[in-house]
C-alpha cells in the first residue's frame, strides 16, 4: 500500500517541501477523494448548509408565509424561559434513559442464556427475536397504542386478569414514557442481544481453558475475559441507542396524536420542534429550538464520548 | 464457551428456557395479535375482555382499506423510494468504505472522524430549513427530496469500511495494479465481489431503514399519490372516527413485505447487523 | 460476480433514469382533451365521496381528482402553501383552522369577488357564513360544508337506572343548566357509581362555547384571562373532576369508544359527528339518547372549503365548490356521515328528520337543528386552538396528574402568555 502520509508540525523548516509533498499526495489520490466525496457533499448540502441557515431563521421571526421579520436574539431568550420545551428535553431524556437500560439489560441476560451450551434451536430463537426489528415502525406504534390503550387495552386487560389495578398507560407522564420506551425495547432488545451473543461467541473456548489452568474461578474469568470482551461492543450498543433516542419522533406522535399527551409527558424535543415549525408556523422560533438541541446534544455526546474514551482505555 | 455449567441440574435448565420463552412470546405476539385485529371487525377491537382469536372480517377489512387508500400505489412508491436509495446508498458507501479502508492519503484520518462526527448530528434538526432548500430546489412533493439527501451515510461508509478492511486482502489489490488497474478499476473489479455477502445484508438493512422513513416524507409528501406506505398508514386514522379494523389490516400489510424479505435473507442480515457491531 | 457488477451498474443508471423520470412534477393542470383538472384535498368522512364523484358528471369540462390527505392536515396544507404548491380546492378544518387561514388570507381567493358566491351566501347560517370572512366582511376565504351544533348525548340505561328521566324531552327539562347537569352528574355516582361525563376537555369545550366570546374581542384584544365564559367553563371542568364525575377517557381513542361500548360513562355534549363514533358499537343499539345540551346551544367546529389563489381555473373551482355545498348535497353528508349541514333550508327535509335505530327510534335531529339555529357564536381569533391545547392540557393534568386546580391555571396562563410572545413577536 501506499506511503503513510505525511506528518504534519514540527518540521517547522520544511514547510515548502511539505506543501508540495502534501499537494502531491492529494493529487495522486484524486480518484480516491471522488470515492469519498459524495458523502461529504451530501453532509455540506443537507446537514451542515441547514444548521447554519437554522442560526439565521432563528434570528428572525417568520411564519413561513409574511416576510421575515429580524428580531436579534428574542427567541433564544424565550426559548430559554419555555417550559414546556424544557420539559420536552427532560421528557427525551428521560425516554433514552429508560429505553435503554432496561433493554442493554435485557440483551445482556438473553445473550448469556442462548450463549449457553445446551440450548438447542439456536437458529430459531435469533430468528423470532430478531423479528421485532423489522416491522414498520408506525404499523407498530398504531398496535401499540391499542395495546396501551388504558383501561380497556389489551395489557390492562391482562394486567387486571392478574389481578393488579389497570394502568393509566397514555394518561400519567410516568407510564407514556414507560410506554414508548416498551416499544422501543421491543423492538431492539433482540436485535442487541444477538450483537452480544456474537461477542461471546467470538471469544474463543481456550482463552476460558488457559484460565482454568492458571486457577481462575468462574466468576474471575466472567470479569477478567468476558466483560473486556463485550465492553467496546456494549458502548457501540450504547452510542447507536443514543443517536436514536435523542431523535425519538414516531412513536409519540402517533401515540398521543401529537400533542404530547395529557401531561405532557410524551413531548419529545424532535416532536416540539415539528408542532412549533410546522403545526404552529413558528418558523424563526423552530430554529431556535433547533439550535438549542442541537448544542444540547453536542455537549451530551461530547460527555457520552468521553467516558466511552475512559471506560475503553481501562 | 458457556457461562453457564454445561452439566448443570436440570432445573436451571428449566429456567433457562423459561426466560427465552418470556422474550419469545413477548416478541411474537404483537404479531398475532395484529393477524387477530386484521381479521376482526372495529367493534371487536375495543369490545371487552378482548378476542384473541382471529375473526372473519379480514376480507372486509381489506375492502375498505382499498376503498379509502390507494394501498398498493403507496407500496409501490416505497419499494421505489428506499429502493432507490438502496442501491445508491451501497454504491457510494462501498465506494467511500473501499476508500478508507484501503488508501492511506492526506487528511484521511480527520475526514473519517470529521464523517463519524456527523453521525452525532440528529438530521431532524435541520427540518425547517432543510424543507425550505426543497422548496429551492423545487423537490417538495418529488422523491428527489426523499432519496438523494439518502444516497450515503456514514454508518453504512464506516460499517463497510469496517468490513472491507479484513477481507480484501492488499496482495489482490496489488496484482491487480500490476494488471495496470486503476482505483474505480479495483473497486469494481476486485472489491466489489468480495463486498458482495455484506452488500446484500447490508442493502436489506438499509432497505428496512428507508421503508420506516416517516417524519421527512410526512413533511415533504403532500400528494396521496406520491405518499409512502408509513405516511399512508398514518393517514388512515380518520379525524372524527377511526376504522380500527382496517387500520389493523393496512398495519398487517405494510409489515408482510419487511417479514418476507427478513425470512428470506434472515440469516445474512443477522450476520451482517453483528459484524458491523463486532469489527468495531 | 459478473453478475452482480451488472446488477450494480444497472441499478446505479436505472435509478438515475428514474429519479429523473419520476420528480418532475408534471403540469396536469390542463389536460389534452381540454378538461380542466381540480384538485381537492380534503379528510377521511368531510366530504361524500359519492358527491365527488357525482361531480365529475355534472362537470363535464371539469376532472375532480379528490386527494384524501390524512395525518394532520393542517400541516400538510400549511405546509403547500409554504411551497407554492397547494391544491385547487381544499378542505379547511374546525372553526379554529379557518381563523387562521383568514389571517392569512391573502393565500386564498376572495370568494366575494364572485357574483355566484354572494347569490348563495343567502343559502347558509350567517354565522358560519362569517366565520370564514375577515372581520370587515370584506374577503371571503371559503365556504361552509358542515357545522357543530351541540346536544347531549346519553345512554339511556345509565339514565334510568340512576333514577333519571330518559325521555329526550325530560331530560332537556330537567337538565337545563349546567348546575342541573352537575346534580344529575352527582346523584349518578351516588346511586349506581358511573361516571356523568366522558373526560374534563368535553366540558370545557361545551361550555366555553355555548358563550360568545372566548379569548379575543373582535379588535384583537386578549381577553382570556379575564373572560367569565372561559373562567366558567374551566371551574366546571375542575369541577366534575373534583366530585369523580369524569371517566377520565380522552375522546377519539379507542379506549373511548371502549368506555361507550361498556357503559363507561353515562353522557357527552357533542355535536352531530359523534352519532357514527357512538354508533360503531352494537352492544348499545338503542340505548342511547339525544337531547338539547344542558347550558344551551354551541357550535364546536365544521369545516369549510376554500380556493388557494394559485388555481389556474379559479372559475371552474368556485362553481365546482358551490355545487359540492349546495343545500341538497349537504343533506345527502348528513345521513351518511353524520356531518350536520349549514344550509338551514335543509333541516325540515324528511331525510333529515328520520327515526334512528341506534337512539331508539328518536328522531335526534329535532335537537341538532334547535341547537344550529339558535347559535350565538362569538369573535374565534387565529391563535384559539392553540390556546385551547394549552387549557385542556394543564385541565387534563387536574385530572389525570391530581395538579391543584389553581396552579394548573396559572401554568396555562404563564404558557399561553409565552406562546402569545412568540407568536406576536
Amino acid at each position: 500500500m501506499d506511503a503513510a502520509a505525511p506528518t504534519p508540525g514540527k518540521e517547522v523548516l520544511n514547510i515548502p517541501v511539505k506543501k508540495v509533498r502534501t499537494l502531491h499526495e492529494i493529487k495522486k489520490h484524486t480518484s480516491i477523494y471522488l470515492f469519498i466525496s459524495p458523502f461529504y457533499i451530501l453532509f455540506l448540502v443537507f446537514g451542515l448548509f441547514p444548521i447554519l441557515f437554522s442560526l439565521f431563521l432563528s434570528l428572525q421571526s417568520w411564519d413561513g408565509l409574511d416576510t421575515m421579520k429580524f428580531i436579534g436574539f428574542k427567541n433564544f431568550q424565550m426559548l430559554l424561559q419555555d417550559g414546556d420545551f424544557w420539559q420536552a428535553v427532560g421528557n427525551t431524556f428521560t425516554i433514552w434513559f429508560e429505553q435503554t437500560i432496561i433493554m442493554l439489560f435485557l440483551s445482556l441476560v438473553i445473550a448469556f442464556l442462548l450463549n449457553s451450551a445446551f440450548v438447542k434451536l439456536r437458529s430459531v430463537w435469533r430468528f423470532t427475536y430478531f423479528l421485532p426489528n423489522v416491522t414498520s415502525l408506525v404499523a407498530q406504534t398504531v398496535l401499540f397504542y391499542i395495546f396501551f390503550s388504558p383501561k380497556y387495552g389489551t395489557i390492562d386487560y391482562f394486567i387486571q386478569k392478574a389481578g393488579v389495578a389497570p394502568i393509566d398507560w397514555l394518561n400519567s407522564n410516568f407510564w407514556l414514557q414507560i410506554s414508548i420506551a416498551i416499544i422501543g425495547i421491543w423492538r431492539w432488545t433482540g436485535y442487541n442481544a444477538l450483537i452480544y451473543l456474537a461477542g461471546l461467541q467470538s471469544i474463543p473456548d481456550e482463552l476460558y481453558e488457559a484460565a482454568k489452568i492458571d486457577g481462575a474461578t468462574t466468576t474471575q474469568s466472567f470479569f477478567r475475559i468476558t466483560i473486556p470482551i463485550l465492553r467496546p461492543i456494549v458502548l457501540f450498543t450504547v452510542i447507536m441507542s443514543t443517536i436514536g433516542g435523542m431523535q425519538i419522533f414516531t412513536e409519540p406522535q402517533i401515540l398521543t396524536g401529537g400533542n404530547g399527551g395529557p401531561g405532557g409527558g410524551g413531548m419529545t424535543m424532535v416532536l416540539y420542534l415539528y408542532n412549533q415549525a410546522f403545526s404552529n408556523h413558528l418558523f424563526g422560533y423552530a430554529s431556535a429550538i433547533a439550535w438549542v438541541l442541537f448544542i444540547i446534544i453536542l455537549i451530551f455526546s461530547l460527555v457520552n464520548s468521553l467516558i466511552i474514551r475512559r471506560l475503553s482505555s481501562k | 464457551m458457556s457461562t453457564v455449567d454445561t452439566k448443570g441440574f436440570s432445573l436451571s435448565k428449566v429456567f433457562l428456557y423459561i426466560g427465552l420463552l418470556i422474550w419469545l412470546v413477548f416478541s411474537v405476539f404483537p404479531f398475532y395479535w395484529m393477524i387477530v385485529t386484521a381479521s376482526r371487525g372495529t367493534s371487536s377491537i375495543f369490545s371487552y375482555p378482548p378476542h384473541l382469536t382471529f375473526g372473519s372480517d379480514l376480507v372486509v377489512n381489506t375492502q375498505h382499506l382499498l376503498a379509502n387508500i390507494p394501498f398498493f400505489r403507496s407500496m409501490l412508491n416505497s419499494v421505489f423510494v428506499s429502493g432507490s436509495i438502496t442501491l445508491l446508498h451501497l454504491f457510494f458507501c462501498s465506494l467511500a468504505g473501499f476508500a478508507f479502508a484501503k488508501y492511506e492519503f492526506p487528511a484521511k484520518k480527520q475526514l473519517f472522524y470529521l464523517m463519524l462526527a456527523t453521525m452525532m448530528v440528529p438530521g431532524q434538526l435541520g427540518l425547517v430549513p432543510s424543507f425550505i432548500i426543497m422548496k429551492t430546489f423545487h423537490w417538495v412533493n418529488t422523491y428527489y427530496a426523499l432519496i438523494i439527501p439518502g444516497a450515503a451515510s456514514a454508518f453504512g461508509i464506516f460499517w463497510l469500511k469496517q468490513f472491507s478492511e479484513s477481507t480484501i486482502h492488499d496482495d489482490l489489490l496489488n496484482a491487480g495494479r500490476i494488471d495496470g488497474c486503476g482505483n474505480f478499476r479495483l473497486y469494481y473489479h476486485v472489491a466489489l465481489p468480495i463486498m458482495r455477502p455484506t452488500l446484500t445484508a447490508f442493502g436489506i438493512f438499509s432497505f428496512m431503514g428507508s421503508w420506516n422513513d416517516y417524519l421527512w416524507p410526512l413533511i415533504i409528501l403532500n400528494d396521496p399519490v406520491r405518499y409512502t406506505i408509513q405516511v399512508t398508514l398514518s393517514s388512515l386514522n380518520g379525524i372524527y372516527f377511526k376504522d380500527y379494523g382496517m387500520v389493523m389490516a393496512g398495519t398487517l400489510y405494510a409489515t408482510i413485505p419487511l417479514l418476507v424479505l427478513f425470512a428470506i435473507f434472515s440469516n445474512k442480515l443477522m450476520g451482517a447487523v453483528t459484524v458491523g457491531a463486532i469489527k468495531s | 460476480m459478473k453478475k452482480l457488477r451488472a446488477v450494480i451498474t444497472a441499478a446505479v443508471l436505472g435509478v438515475s433514469l428514474m429519479v429523473t423520470a419520476c420528480s418532475g412534477t408534471p403540469d396536469t393542470t390542463n389536460t389534452a382533451n381540454g378538461k380542466v383538472t381540480l384538485k381537492l384535498w380534503y379528510w377521511n368522512s368531510s366530504l361524500s365521496e359519492q358527491i365527488l364523484s357525482e361531480a365529475n358528471q355534472k362537470f363535464p369540462n371539469v376532472n375532480l381528482v379528490s386527494e384524501k390527505i390524512g395525518g394532520n392536515f393542517e400541516s400538510k396544507l400549511l405546509a403547500s402553501l409554504y411551497a407554492d404548491a397547494p391544491p385547487d380546492l381544499t378542505g379547511i378544518n374546525s372553526a379554529d383552522f379557518v381563523a387562521t387561514m383568514v389571517k392569512d388570507h391573502s393565500q386564498f381567493l376572495n370568494l366575494n369577488d364572485f357574483p355566484e358566491v354572494q347569490q348563495a351566501k343567502k343559502d347558509y347560517l350567517d354565522w358560519k357564513w362569517n366565520l370564514a370572512s375577515t372581520p370587515d366582511r370584506k374577503y371571503q376565504v371559503a365556504l361552509p360544508i358542515d357545522t357543530g351544533p351541540i346536544v347531549l348525548y346519553y345512554n339511556a340505561d345509565l339514565f334510568k337506572k340512576a333514577g333519571l328521566p330518559t325521555d329526550p324531552e325530560e331530560v332537556s327539562q330537567k337538565l337545563k343548566t349546567w348546575d342541573d347537569y352537575m346534580a344529575a352528574a352527582k346523584q349518578m355516582k351516588e346511586k349506581i357509581n358511573v361516571p356523568m361525563f366522558d373526560n374534563v376537555s368535553t366540558i370545557f369545550t361545551a361550555a366555553l362555547n355555548q358563550g360568545n366570546e372566548y379569548y379575543f374581542k373582535s379588535d384583537g384584544t386578549p381577553i382570556y384571562e379575564t373572560n367569565p365564559v372561559v373562567k366558567n367553563a374551566w371551574n366546571l371542568a375542575v369541577q366534575a373532576h373534583q366530585l369523580g364525575l369524569s371517566a377520565d377517557i380522552q375522546g377519539g381513542t379507542s379506549a373511548w369508544s371502549a368506555a361507550a361500548d361498556q357503559g363507561g360513562y353515562a353522557s357527552l355534549i357533542g355535536a352531530s359527528w359523534m352519532v357514527p363514533q357512538l354508533s360503531q358499537s352494537v352492544k348499545q343499539k338503542g340505548v342511547w339518547r339525544v337531547a338539547a345540551a344542558p347550558g344551551g346551544p354551541g357550535d364546536i367546529g365544521g369545516s369549510f372549503i376554500g380556493i388557494p389563489k394559485n388555481t389556474k381555473n379559479p372559475e371552474e373551482a368556485v362553481k365546482v365548490a358551490l355545487w359540492l355545498l349546495n343545500p341538497q348535497n349537504e343533506l345527502r353528508m348528513y345521513p351518511d356521515l353524520g356531518l350536520y349541514p349549514s344550509t338551514p333550508s335543509v333541516y325540515d327535509d324528511p331525510l333529515m328528520n328520520k327515526p334512528s335505530d341506534f337512539f331508539g327510534g328518536e328522531n335526534i335531529n329535532k335537537y341538532l337543528s334547535a341547537s344550529a339555529k339558535a347559535i350565538n357564536i362569538g369573535f374565534q381569533g387565529p391563535y384559539d386552538n392553540q390556546i385551547s391545547n394549552y387549557f385542556k392540557q394543564d385541565l387534563s393534568k387536574v385530572a389525570l396528574n391530581n395538579m391543584d386546580p389553581n396552579q394548573a391555571w396559572e401554568e396555562a396562563m404563564k404558557k399561553i402568555k409565552s406562546q402569545m410572545q412568540r407568536l406576536m413577536e
